[in-house]
């Protein structure tokens, strides 16, 4: 079952015998997705539809895509059209986190594992919900773990080889793929570390990061320790205490109150918080903000991290980027420069 | 008239800021708009921009708390509250019609407000830290249609220090939804009567939503005089009443004005008096239209006889407001929008306006950095291709007239007319 927005509770499609798979989007330019959606819209997006038109994306038996944000709402429009074949399930998802929000998407939670159902079986059994549920947690507190350590280590495993790692886990082919996930979280946290020379470093913010990216920045001599995007911390949540009953009021407030995305719009000063706190963890000496093209939430996010990194002192650097995989030698201009700047050599 | 020839020549470059906020830049303005009644071919025009400058008065001289609110935003619980609401993307119209635009985008610019973000939500954030704009003591926004907006608008609050309230508008059109609307509508109002300390008058509130309902009979009966064939209003007058539609309604004058364009309209239509000498086509415009000089529906209406009938912003998309239920009939409201939703509920409600004004063909304003608009066309497209309905697309910019090709935009209206008649 395909997901993109890492709002979508992957625990529901798990517990209904689906392997979640994550639409990561393609390289390259997508002309055939522009001629769907407009030009000016996230490249992301695009480019995921462009990998359905071009049937690049595994068989899948449906999509659920997420109204997180307009371009998600414009492709839950389209995807049913000219995107892949399956069924298309929406999600609304809230862009608060009170009461009232929690409430609301555990009604669309329970809705959703409705709709996704296999036909004749009504309702999703909940103790197979909690059971999905511990299982993901378990998956996600190994990652959290593996990630941490980067917090402490002075050569700690490179965002590349981490964000590589995150990439395969989001998109298992089978159960079974899935299941030796822990395996190899634990291989990775205890991989021998090769003593480099000292790097800078480095958060990594942005809608959502072009692997390319990070591994431009390690090339060029940074060393990314905090990954501030939907394919990186953001996707693993925090830790939630289990008060409810409710399997689908746990999610909500699991989704809804982990790291916030820039679209929790009314959640500003959470973000902020959230990136204070991954500085002074992470020792971070510089941040490189990927602002995705015609990405809103992500034009504003960075005025209000410039706004923070001016407070806290920190070298701050802006790559546009529209996730083709260009743009390269204009990165890697400015990376040079920036990396510079902290004392690479 | 050209009234904002007049309102240039009472704010001079150098006094512009200090002259929004002086008493007499609107005593003068009001008297002088005042005494060319005459010269205004609609009187309901009139009386439209004599309550924009009282509004704006209000705002700019603090004559009590200024809430700043996004256009989708239900306006009449400000009105309710006694509040003075101030939808800074209309005021941004207003800015390009002043000629300040091109020093508060460039202002944008450099505070990092990117070139790909909505030119309305550029143009406010630049106006507002030039000055030009009154400072709020609270900001609502809703969160649907638009992405730019609730982003905009929390980052002018937090600017200002004061609290910003979001509306988290949901797609489906359920009872769970409304249920999640209404609550947060409720909390919404009073969390405003608690921050900027209003005293709660539950008739005043009423008499909003009353208000409501009575400008919406009254814009409805407008609409159903434009249906009339041929028309007795231009498209490019007609533009003229969206504001009340995105920040009016609640409000009394609202009802006037809708009044009064109703008894004009049905006056012009009794005595056949036509928006064009020969109408020879009849225009269904979709989003907004650019505000600074241009010569678009010069072209369209008056050389070519193609009468823009309708717009898609005075669309009536709700239902009557109950005042038992004040704030889940506001729910249903908001939720109502003919833009929320998949694309089949705008593709459906634009194939019925269509139908009702007899429009035989469509123009579609892609204005820069609205995505919620232009994203969705190619299913609109395919459905007016099915009915065989003639459709443009015009690429362009509402407000920043840099974007304005005058040459191209007359040839891409020229072939398309040349389709159609």
């Amino acid at each position: 079952m395909g997901w993109l927005c890492h709002y979508t509770p992957v625990e529901i499609f798990t517990a209904l015998g689906y392997t979640p798979y994550r639409l990561l989007g393609r390289e390259g330019n997508n002309p055939r997705a522009a001629t769907y959606l407009v030009g000016n819209l996230c490249p992301y997006v695009q480019s995921c539809l462009e990998a359905a038109i071009k049937q690049e994306l595994p068989l899948l038996a449906g999509v659920v895509i997420a109204r997180s944000c307009n371009a998600m709402i414009h492709l839950a429009n389209v995807w049913p059209h000219y995107g892949a074949g399956g069924k298309t399930v929406v999600l609304d998802v809230p862009r608060r986190f009170d009461e009232d929000a929690v409430f609301y998407f555990s009604q669309n939670l329970r809705r959703l594992a409705a709709e996704l159902a296999p036909p004749g079986e009504r309702q999703l059994n909940e103790e197979r919900l909690w059971a999905a549920i511990t299982w993901w947690e378990e998956q996600r507190a190994a990652w959290r773990e593996l990630l941490a350590c980067r917090a402490a280590w002075e050569d700690p495993p490179g965002g590349k080889e981490i964000m590589d790692g995150l990439a395969r886990w989001q998109t298992p082919l089978n159960p079974q793929e899935a299941d030796k996930w822990e395996t190899v979280i634990t291989r990775l946290t205890r991989q021998p570390r090769v003593k480099t020379a000292r790097r800078p470093r480095l958060l990594l913010a942005g809608s959502i990061l072009p692997r390319e990216l990070i591994t431009m920045v390690e090339e060029c001599g940074g060393l990314s320790v905090f990954e501030d995007s939907c394919n990186g911390m953001r996707l693993l949540l925090a830790p939630a205490a289990r008060a409810e009953g409710d399997p689908y009021l746990y999610l909500a407030r699991l989704y809804l109150g982990g790291p916030p995305c820039p679209r929790m719009v009314g959640d500003r000063e959470k973000r902020r918080q959230y990136w204070a706190a991954a500085v002074d963890r992470f020792r971070i000496q510089g941040i490189i903000y990927h602002a995705m093209k015609f990405c809103d939430a992500a034009m504003y996010d960075y005025i209000a991290l410039k706004v923070f990194s001016e407070k806290k002192g920190l070298p701050l650097l802006r790559l546009d980027g529209d996730f083709s995989g260009g743009n390269r030698g204009q990165w890697q201009t400015r990376l040079e420069a920036f990396l510079e700047m902290l004392g690479v050599e | 008239m050209d009234i904002y020839q007049l309102l240039r020549s009472h704010l001079g470059n150098a006094l512009r800021q200090r002259a929004f906020k002086s008493p007499w830049t609107y005593r003068l303005l009001r008297q002088a708009v005042a005494a060319q009644k005459k010269h205004y071919t609609w009187q309901a025009a009139h009386r439209l921009l004599l309550n924009t400058i009282d509004q704006a008065a209000a705002a700019f001289l603090q004559k009590g708390p200024v809430v700043w609110h996004n256009v989708f935003f239900p306006t009449e619980i400000l009105y309710g509250l006694g509040v003075i609401p101030f939808a800074p993307e209309a005021a941004a119209v207003v800015a390009t019609g002043l000629g300040i635009a091109r020093g508060a985008l460039r202002r944008a610019e450099g505070d990092w407000v990117s070139g790909e973000a909505c030119s309305f939500h550029r143009l406010a954030h630049g106006c507002d830290r030039e000055g030009y704009f009154p400072p709020p003591g609270a900001v609502v926004c809703s969160s649907h249609l638009c992405d730019t907006a609730p982003q905009s608008l929390e980052t002018t609050a937090a600017y200002h220090g004061v609290p910003f309230y979001l509306l988290d508008v949901p797609h489906r059109q359920d009872a769970e939804a409304l249920n999640y609307v209404a609550r947060q509508l409720k909390g919404i109002t009073f969390s405003l009567v608690e921050s900027l300390r209003l005293v709660w008058d539950e008739d005043r509130f009423q008499e909003a939503i009353v208000n409501s309902n009575a400008a919406r009979e009254r814009l409805l009966a407008v609409n159903r005089l434009r249906q009339q064939r041929p028309a007795c209003i231009r498209g490019e007058e007609a533009h003229g009443f969206i504001y009340p539609m995105l920040a009016g309604f609640g409000a009394a004058t609202s009802v006037e004005v809708y009044g009064q364009l109703a008894d004009e309209l049905d006056r012009r239509n009794r005595e056949q008096r036509r928006a064009v000498p020969e109408e020879k086509a009849r225009l269904l415009w979709l989003h907004l239209r650019p505000y600074y000089p241009n010569a678009i529906f010069q072209l369209l209406e008056r050389e070519a006889g193609a009468v823009v009938v309708f717009e898609e912003m005075s669309h009536v998309y709700w239902e009557p407001l109950d005042p038992e239920k004040p704030f889940y009939s506001l729910a249903r409201k908001v939720l109502s929008h003919h833009g929320l939703a998949p694309m089949a509920r705008r593709v459906e409600a634009i194939l019925a306006m269509v139908d009702a004004y007899q429009a035989d063909g469509i123009i579609h304003f892609a204005h820069w950095g609205c995505r919620q608009s232009t994203a969705g066309l190619r299913l609109l497209q395919d459905a007016l291709r099915e009915r065989g309905i003639p459709f443009l697309n015009l690429e362009g910019d509402c407000v920043d007239q840099s974007k304005y090709a005058p040459g191209a935009t007359r040839t891409r209206l020229e072939g398309f007319l040349e389709m159609l008649l």
